[in-house]
């Protein structure tokens, strides 16, 4: 079976109970339930939280308060741990704040789709967008652009 | 040195960084202990708000230092809380200050890996200038929030 036909494996990560983002099979790297988070003095509120794992330090993104520009409830939940490439090429690790545990889907081409308006803002941070077999339209977002300055505070 | 280091510098293992841990309410700073000019009580604090923004004074050999007070957030405050029983005096470029904390401790790290503000955190107001981890006195690995005394002086410059 040809990759087009089957699809491409992706996780889809449920931000809350209306808005799943998608990001690449691989970058998603472990799932923390529950994390003990501490708070950053001063820092934004998408990205207030720092969680310790595996004797890194994970700055965790609450892309909920990013979007909507609001101060979130801080329900323990689930962090998605991701990898991504930094500035000198290095892999880093983020966190992504999640309602539930990421779910893998298969995306085709042909579900690809048009921004719709209310997602404007997730342009900034994703690569494309698909439209789901619910027919929500899932933003697929780069990860690097997520824990990278310029874009997340922008 | 802690004061000396470049961003992501790891520390040889057993090249030691002398710092001062300064709590209160749930936030510790790690600050050179270089940069420490010295450590009164409370009761060396002289009442003197103005429009500074500092809770008060210390006489240091004739000199007035303003007292600086930071809430749980690290906003400034002008009250007292109940959990400052010392008073940290820090040198800098520009001058002295002193800021009011729950305890000051002494501690030798080794081998540290100062990593920068990720940058989706760093909105150019966040008081740290690099984050670490260390050995807490129960062997527990905790997360280092390190700072200076001049990056200290600005972002309180840039607060009042």
């Amino acid at each position: 079976m040809d990759t087009e036909s089957a699809g491409v494996a992706a996780w889809l990560l449920q931000l809350d109970r209306l808005v799943n983002v998608a990001i690449g099979q691989f970058e998603l790297t472990h799932i923390v339930d529950q994390p003990e988070y501490i708070s950053i003095p001063q820092a934004p509120e998408h990205c207030k939280d720092i969680i310790l794992w595996n004797d890194n330090i994970v700055p965790v993104m609450n892309l909920t308060s990013w979007m909507s520009g609001d101060k979130q409830s801080d329900a323990p939940g689930v962090v998605a741990i991701v990898v991504y490439t930094g500035a000198q090429n290095n892999y880093l690790y983020g966190g992504i704040k999640l309602n539930n545990p990421p779910v893998q889907v298969k995306v085709k081409n042909i579900q690809q789709c048009q921004w719709t308006k209310s997602l404007d803002k997730w342009k900034i941070l994703s690569i494309s967008c698909f439209k789901s077999q619910e027919g929500e339209v899932v933003p697929i977002i780069d990860i690097t652009k997520v824990f990278s300055q310029k874009s997340i505070n922008k | 040195m802690i004061g000396e280091m470049t961003s992501n510098r790891l520390l040889a293992p057993d090249e030691a960084c002398y710092i001062s841990k300064l709590s209160f309410s749930d936030i510790e700073l790690l600050i050179p202990q270089n940069e420490i000019l010295s450590i009164e009580s409370i009761y060396e604090l002289e009442d003197d708000t103005g429009k500074g923004g500092h809770i008060g004074v210390i006489n240091k050999q004739g000199v007035k230092l303003p007292v600086y007070c930071f809430s749980d957030s690290m906003d400034i405050v002008d009250y007292l809380p109940e959990d400052r029983f010392q008073c940290v005096a820090v040198r800098h470029n520009q001058g002295d200050f002193a800021l009011l904390c729950h305890e000051v401790v002494n501690i030798v790290l080794k081998g540290m890996d100062f990593k920068d503000i990720p940058g989706c955190m760093d909105n150019g107001l966040i008081p740290l200038t690099h984050l670490c981890l260390y050995q807490g006195d129960a062997g527990q690995t905790k997360l280092g929030l390190v700072t200076h005394a001049d990056f200290l002086y600005k972002y309180i410059s840039r607060k009042i």
